[in-house]
This record gives structure tokens, sequence and C-alpha cells, in this order.
């Protein structure tokens, strides 16, 4: 018992070391799929701070709990690049199959999820080890993956079979299929992980998800000309969802109680990947045709500041 | 007619009624098998990309119904083994064929259709199948001629202001409903059809398949620019590598990548070690279209799969686009593509002679071929 005790505080220590060493306000990472590099951009001032190359073609993008580690999906390198966050430099690679794409962090940092799109499967990769732990079957052409605040569950897309494979992390199998629209994309769950939202872009729109019961209970139509909806994020409050549409240059914020789309907010072109800052006030966007990023009060509800970043952002990840 | 059925109906009942959308996996039970009919013509080399594609597109199709206790199977039938081609399929009750591939593939189709079994055309471009031979019962993937020359015109034309056309012909019947659709496209877009050849910007093929080589030769050996020559379909792109010219207006292309068409492009090669043709996307696209009927309709007849067709349903054919049939035709909205020669110190490792050009359609995928307005068939209100 005084051991954990010790060791609980020697980890609490070591996470305000962590912060320190970040910084006190958020960093946040854009991967540019085109200019092979990661863009850094510090919240408190929505200045790019750095630029880090990591390799050829980054797109899925991902941060540690702790916010020391950066994880980027290299669709040409067919790894995973695992950049240190004080260093900014790249301190390994992990094989991940042919042109990673998406993957999703555990919320204790210790895997990666990652959907292997020409292998129709899922693999659990150890963030210690960089080996893989496990190979899961999922659908046609996997790309988003998510995992559930609790990490109990892996909602895996599956573009070509419209589906979202609900992967058990300790049994490490599939336990469940839900049919949702057309060509899903990204997936995300509420903070109580009672819901969980789902892009679909060919369909246009969003199907909402009852977690415990493994069935759609909405699909929300996102009214504009070919929407093509991609990245998705939820407020931390979980009143808000909001989606990038990559085909009508906007985003849609979703009343989470209401099911609802309360509004769209114009971006840049080709909006793609989300990330939203843990106290929930400015949300980014990567617009991947204007190559910026979009700031978003998220209490406004209007675009604050736009940052030139590399070539085709694509992914966008918010550290500490 | 009854789709080929065996399982529990009550299951699927019930299934129908909770929707669509809330489909969840079941596991352990009896699977509902579903037939679906595939005609193949008598050329052996427009068998092979029909039947290749509709293998993958089973797969894929496949891939989907059997996480919910459905499945569909194939049964073939080849063209010129006498009487009808699909009505044998469709007497041993194929929930749909699919064919049209081939000389008199497409009448042969539309019977099948007016006799009541929902058909899918993968093969014939004729405009007239979508107007006065139009059946209800009928549903073609495969781009028209209007369409073809229609994607050639919005490039041509509306992007790079080449507005003066002139039409080789040969006299042949395929012939003369391209120099029709010719100049329909190119009026409503503010060109001339000339007869002047020499004087024109543009020389457009309205020939058979089997005179394109030729008829393109001609036009090479009078001094005309190979990307001032146009011409509809995959025909051009069985010229020899160092002849290759024209520019082609296709409805799918082996070296598409945006949209997952590289993931698409690459199963195919993967499996069959061949490029995936118009006819292979379109056998595939077919299959997927009933396998997603069945599974999320619920669709188990022939006249559950026309409702579910004729609802829209938004699919997913790695175009980027939300592919519908048009309610007034039955025709499939697709953006089209155009290819054209590719430089020869270009043509290394994978890439062929023929590169993707353009791709054209859109967000207004309604502005290649027949409208509603002009269209001579009537299914929608």
């Amino acid at each position: 018992m005084t051991l954990c005790r010790v060791g609980g505080a020697l980890l609490s220590l070591a996470a305000l070391g962590a912060a320190a060493t970040a910084g006190a306000e958020p960093l946040v990472y854009v991967s540019n799929e085109r200019s092979n590099n990661v863009t850094v951009i510090d919240a408190a001032s929505d200045k790019v701070v750095a630029t880090i190359p990591v390799g050829n073609r980054p797109r899925g993008i991902g941060v540690s709990p702790d916010g020391r580690t950066i994880y980027v999906a290299l669709g040409h390198d067919n790894t995973i690049a695992v950049v240190d966050a004080a260093s900014r430099a790249v301190k390994a690679r992990f094989a991940a199959g042919t042109d990673p794409e998406a993957f999703a962090v555990s919320p204790d940092g210790a895997r990666l999820y990652v959907s292997n799109e020409d292998a129709n499967t899922a693999s659990v990769i150890d963030t210690k080890t960089g080996k893989v732990l496990a190979t899961i079957p999922v659908g046609t052409e996997p790309e988003g993956v998510a995992v559930s605040p609790d990490g109990r569950l892996v909602y895996v897309t599956a573009e070509t079979t419209h589906t979202i494979s609900v992967i058990d992390t300790s049994a490490l199998k599939t336990v469940a299929t839900i049919l949702v629209g057309s060509r899903p994309r990204e997936s995300t769950f509420t903070p109580d992980g009672q819901r969980a939202f789902v892009t679909a872009e060919i369909a246009g729109s969003v199907s909402v998800i009852d977690v415990a019961k493994n069935t759609v209970v909405a699909t929300l139509k996102l009214d504009r000309p070919a929407p093509k909806p991609k990245g998705v994020v939820v407020h931390p409050s979980g009143q808000w969802a909001y989606v990038a549409n990559g085909g009508s240059n906007d985003v849609a914020v979703i009343d989470v109680q209401a099911l609802k789309v309360a509004a769209f907010i114009p971006v840049g072109t080709r909006p793609w990947g989300l990330g939203i800052t843990r106290d929930g006030k400015k949300l980014y966007v990567a617009n991947g045709v204007s190559e910026s990023v979009s700031v978003i009060d998220t209490a406004s509800q209007k675009v604050v500041a736009t940052i030139p970043v590399g070539k085709a952002p694509w992914g966008v990840a918010v550290g500490r | 007619m009854t789709g080929h059925r065996v399982g529990r109906r009550a299951f699927l009942g019930s299934l129908a009624a909770v929707g669509w959308t809330a489909l969840t996996l079941r596991a352990a039970r009896a699977e509902d098998v579903f037939t679906v009919g595939v005609v193949l013509p008598a050329d052996a080399g427009k068998a092979t990309e029909l039947s290749r594609g509709a293998a993958l597109g089973l797969d894929d199709a496949n891939a989907l119904a059997t996480l919910f206790g459905k499945r569909l199977r194939l049964e073939t039938e080849a063209a010129g083994a006498g009487g009808q081609p699909g009505r044998a399929l469709a007497r041993a009750g194929a929930l749909a064929v699919v064919g049209g591939v081939g000389p008199g593939g497409s009448e042969a189709l539309l019977q099948v259709a007016a006799d009541g079994t929902p058909v899918f055309n993968v093969g014939a471009s004729d405009d007239r199948l979508r107007n006065e031979g139009c059946e209800r019962r009928a549903f073609h993937v495969m781009p028209t001629v209007s369409m073809y020359v229609d994607a050639l015109a919005q490039l041509l034309i509306e992007q790079r202001k080449l507005s003066s056309w002139s039409v080789a012909g040969d006299g042949s019947p395929r012939g003369a409903e391209i120099e029709a659709a010719v100049r329909r496209s190119v009026a409503r877009r503010g060109g001339t059809v000339t007869a002047d050849a020499a004087a024109s910007d543009v020389v457009l093929l309205a020939v058979d398949d089997r005179g394109v080589d030729a008829t393109v030769g001609r036009a090479i050996a009078e001094g005309r620019r190979p990307d001032r020559i146009a011409g509809v379909g995959e025909a051009g792109l069985r010229l020899p590598a160092e002849r290759a010219a024209g520019l082609w207006a296709l409805g799918w292309h082996h070296e598409l990548e945006r949209f997952s068409a590289r993931e698409l492009n690459g199963r195919f090669r993967r499996r069959f070690n061949a490029p995936m043709t118009e006819v292979s996307w379109g056998a595939w696209a077919a299959l997927k279209l009933v396998g997603e009927a069945v599974v999320r309709a619920g669709a188990g007849d022939g006249a559950a799969l026309v409702a579910f067709m004729e609802s829209a349903p938004p699919f997913d054919g790695h175009k980027g686009e939300a592919l519908t049939f048009r309610r007034w035709d039955h025709q499939l909205r697709q953006p089209l593509y155009v290819v054209g020669p590719r430089k020869r110190e270009d043509v290394v490792g994978p890439l062929g002679p023929f590169a993707v050009l353009a791709d054209v359609g859109g967000k207004n995928l309604d502005a290649l071929g027949t409208a509603m307005a002009e269209s001579r068939c009537r299914f929608a209100p």
C-alpha cells in the first residue's frame, strides 16, 4: 500500500514535470500530408512555434495523455512516427502495416489502435515496445479509430462496408458491428461514453450511436450541398459536437442533447481534421486545400484566427 | 419476382421493422441467401471483365451482408447458349440480373426487366435504353453516350474554350448516336459543329468501336494534334502504346486514386492481376448495390429492390460523390473521367500510355446526360 502511494506520488510528479515541459498553455499539432511535417501551434498566441519534419505522408496524429509524445501515421513510410514533444524530434518508428492513416491513443497511453486499410484489420500496438499485441479483423477499408473515455471500447469505421466494428479492448476482439451511413470516416465518444458520433462522407450525415445498445439512435442529415463530413469532436462539456464538412467548407455544430444541427461555421477550404482544447474554448480546424488552420472560439462560434501551416494539413491533435 | 431465399422469413420482417440505421450484428443463426444472375457476353475478354467485377462486388457485398445474416451468391449464364439470355436466371429465382454487355446484351436484359426481374445494365451506353426503350425494372450503371459527350464538352468547351468541333463518322448506328449527342451537347454549350475538319478545334470520333483505330490514324495522318481528337468509351485505350492518342471519356479508369479509388483498383489488381475496367467497375457496383438493398432495406424481392433503388440511397462508388439513380430514367448519376495520352518518357512501371486528365461532373451530376425535361422516359411523376 505504501509502495503504491509512493508510486502514485512519483507519477503525479512526473505528470507535473511533463506539463511544465510542455508549457502552461496547450500546444496544437497539425499533420501536413504533403509537406511531410507537423506544425506546432501555441494555443495561447495562436502562432506557429515550430515545424517538425516527421516522414512521408503524415496524416493521423495523436498525443499521449501526458503530453510528452506525439504519434504520427506516415502513410508512405508504413510506420507510426513517435515524436518527443520536448525535443520535437522523432525518437522511434513503429511498424504499422501498409499506408497507415488513422489511429487512436488509449486513455492510459499504453496502446495505439491502428486501422490497416488494405488488410481490413486493426492493430493494437504497445507504446512502450512498439510491438503489435493483436491484429483484429474489422470491416472493409477501415479508417477512423476512436477509444471510449474508459478505454473499454474501440470503434473502427469501415468505409466500404459502412460499418463500425466495436472492439472490446480486454478481449481484443470485435464484439458488435453497427451499420451506419455510407462511407463512415471518423467517430468520437461523448465524455460520459454513452453516445458516439460517426461521420458518413457519402451519406452526408452523422450517425448517433447508443454505445450501450450498439444501435443508431439518430441520423443527422447535414443540410448542405455535398457536405462530405469527415472530422468530428465533442466539446469537453458534452454539450456540443463539431463536424468538419470537407465538401461545404464549414463546421457543423450539433446540439448533443437535442440531436440537432445548431449552426454551420464557415472555415477554409476542405476542412478535415479537428482538435479541441481541454477547456473547450478553442476548436482547431485543418483546412486541407487552404493550407491553413481555422481557430474557432466555441463560445461565439466564430473564427478568431486563421493560421498558415504546411501543405495539405490533415489531422489535428491538442496536447497539454 | 420473389428472390431466392433460404432462412427465416420472420426474422427478415423483424429486421426490416428495426430499420437499416439500427442494424447490429446478429450471431449464430441461419443465413438468408439471395441469388444474383450474371449474363456473360460471347466476347471472352468482356466476359472476363464482367465476371471479375461481379466476383469482387460479391465479396464486398458479402463483407457487409454476412455481418447481418445474409449472403449473396452468383449464378452465371453465357449469352449465345440459346434462348434469351437472363431469362433462365430470372426463372430460377434470381433477385436481380446483371448484364447488358456485348451485341444484343441490352435487349435481352430489358426483356428480363419487362418480365419482372430487376436488371442492372453494366455494359450498354445507348441513350435509347433510357428513353423510348426504358423499363421500370432496369437500372443503368453504365454511363450513356450523352453523358460521355457532355463530359468531353464540359472539359473542352467550357474549360478549354475549344468550341468548334467536327465529327469523324462512319455511318454506323453507334456513330449516328454519338453524332446526335455531339450536336446536342455542343449546341447546349454555345459551340459549333462544322463540316470543315481542318478548321475545327476538335475532331470527335463518331464511329463503331472497331473503327476507332483507323479513324484516329487518319486524323493523325492529316496533322491533327493527338490531344485534339476525342471519343467515348474505352475503345481508344486499346490503341497500341506507341500510337496512343485522343481524349476519351470514361466511367472508370484503373489509375484513379482519389476517393479511395486507389484502394478499389488495388484490391482488383491484387486479386486478378489485371486492371479494373469500366465494365468491371459496373459489375462491382451492381453487386454492391444489391447487397446494400438486401441489408439496409431488407429487400428480398424485385419490388422491394426497385423501391430501394428509386429511394435514391447514396451509393459510394469510390468516385467522391453520392451516386444515385435518376428517378426519371433510372440512370446512375456519376462523375466521369477524361483520359489522354501520357508523355512517352512518363510511361514507366505501372503507368500506362493513358493518364487521367480530368474528372467531370462534380456537384452537378445532372449536367451529364439527358435532363428530366428532355427525357422520353417518365418513371417519375
